[in-house]
């Protein structure tokens, strides 16, 4: 076991974030609709999301080459693309680099 | 009284029973998220600690790897905000199934609700989950596999050599493609916002700090849906 203390305000705060969204629409009832575009907003938000985390942080994965992140994407898309689940994406992904990391 | 509290019963198992698929799906991805939060340097209990109080996907790599990338606490609570917002919409559309229900009582179902708990309670014809039991059943299930398979996931990086600890730094990077891609499959036009927010991230990094940069890019990246016609989009 580490000896490293909990990071509390690390996540008491991410807790905040993510209980505040959920617990708002408990409070507010049933009076509030959000507006059209505003839900066309939020739907489209995780694509976002999932888009900015990939690119461009993949290439600096290992910050001795882009060669590692852009083979382990390549075999994440691979397998996501054979419809495999996501975390066998992931393992692609880390296999891939270990490949890539071998024969460097 | 006592045939109440049976109907109870009967509710919370229906619930649980139809939470396995989504644990099932969680054990794994929460597995790879206490291997990667390791990586990041939290121990096994931290990381399961972190996933049963904050209990979001998505918003707990993407604070991993800003964790990773040095980004500060307020650039990263923002970032995980953000990616927070869709859980409003969620329970709006959720909650007035329990409209007779007390305030701390919609509360507690509310805090449990996750993308994957919505959609298996919204697509149910079972009326056990349209009440309060069985929506909690099917929380607590999935709640007890993310935070279970976290500490597991812990755990097992305490066994992995050194060389497979080095590669899993893409790990993260290989889940998100591994999310992305279906969805943008049943839904090509988020690969076009996908893509804008990946171009929007380079250029914004070369002006803000990376947390910001990675919340400017999806604030307006997602707002790059405004650009494609309506037309064909669920409502």
């Amino acid at each position: 076991m580490s000896h490293a203390s909990i990071p509390w305000g690390l996540i008491l705060s991410l807790s905040a974030v993510t209980l505040a969204p959920r617990l708002l629409p408990a409070l507010w009832g049933q009076r509030f609709a959000p507006p059209r575009w505003f839900r066309r907003w939020l739907d489209a938000v995780p694509y976002a999301a999932l888009g900015a985390l990939i690119f461009p942080g993949i290439l600096a994965a290992d910050p001795k080459t882009p060669l590692t992140g852009l083979a382990a994407g390549a075999a994440a898309c691979v397998a996501a693309g054979l419809r495999l689940p996501a975390y066998a994406a992931a393992f692609a992904s880390v296999l891939a680099a270990i490949l890539v990391q071998a024969l460097r | 009284m006592g045939r109440c509290v049976v109907m109870l019963r009967q509710d919370f198992a229906t619930g649980l029973r139809a939470a396995v698929p989504v644990m099932l799906g969680y054990l794994p991805i929460a597995f790879s998220f206490g291997l990667a939060a390791h990586g990041a340097g939290l121990p096994a209990w931290t990381a399961a600690l972190m996933s049963a109080l904050v209990y979001t996907g998505a918003g707990q790599f993407a604070a991993l790897g800003m964790l990773g990338a040095g980004a500060p606490l307020p650039e990263i609570v923002l970032a995980v905000l953000f990616m927070n917002l869709r859980h409003v919409v969620l329970n709006l559309a959720l909650l007035p199934r329990l409209k007779s229900q007390s305030l701390w009582r919609r509360a507690v179902v509310a805090m449990g609700v996750t993308d994957e708990t919505f959609a298996v309670a919204a697509f149910s014809r079972d009326p056990a989950l349209t009440r309060l039991p069985g929506l909690l059943g099917l929380n607590c299930g999935a709640w007890l596999a993310w935070s279970l398979g976290t500490l597991l996931g812990g755990w097992a990086a305490l066994l992995v050599p050194r060389a497979v600890n080095d590669a899993m730094a893409v790990m993260l990077y290989g889940l998100f493609i591994g999310l992305l891609v279906p969805v943008v499959r049943k839904a090509p036009r988020g690969l076009l916002v996908a893509l804008a927010a990946m171009a929007i991230h380079v250029a914004c990094r070369q002006l803000l700090a990376p947390g910001w940069a990675l919340v400017a890019a999806i604030v307006a990246g997602a707002a790059s849906i405004f650009l494609l016609p309506e037309r064909g989009e669920a409502a």
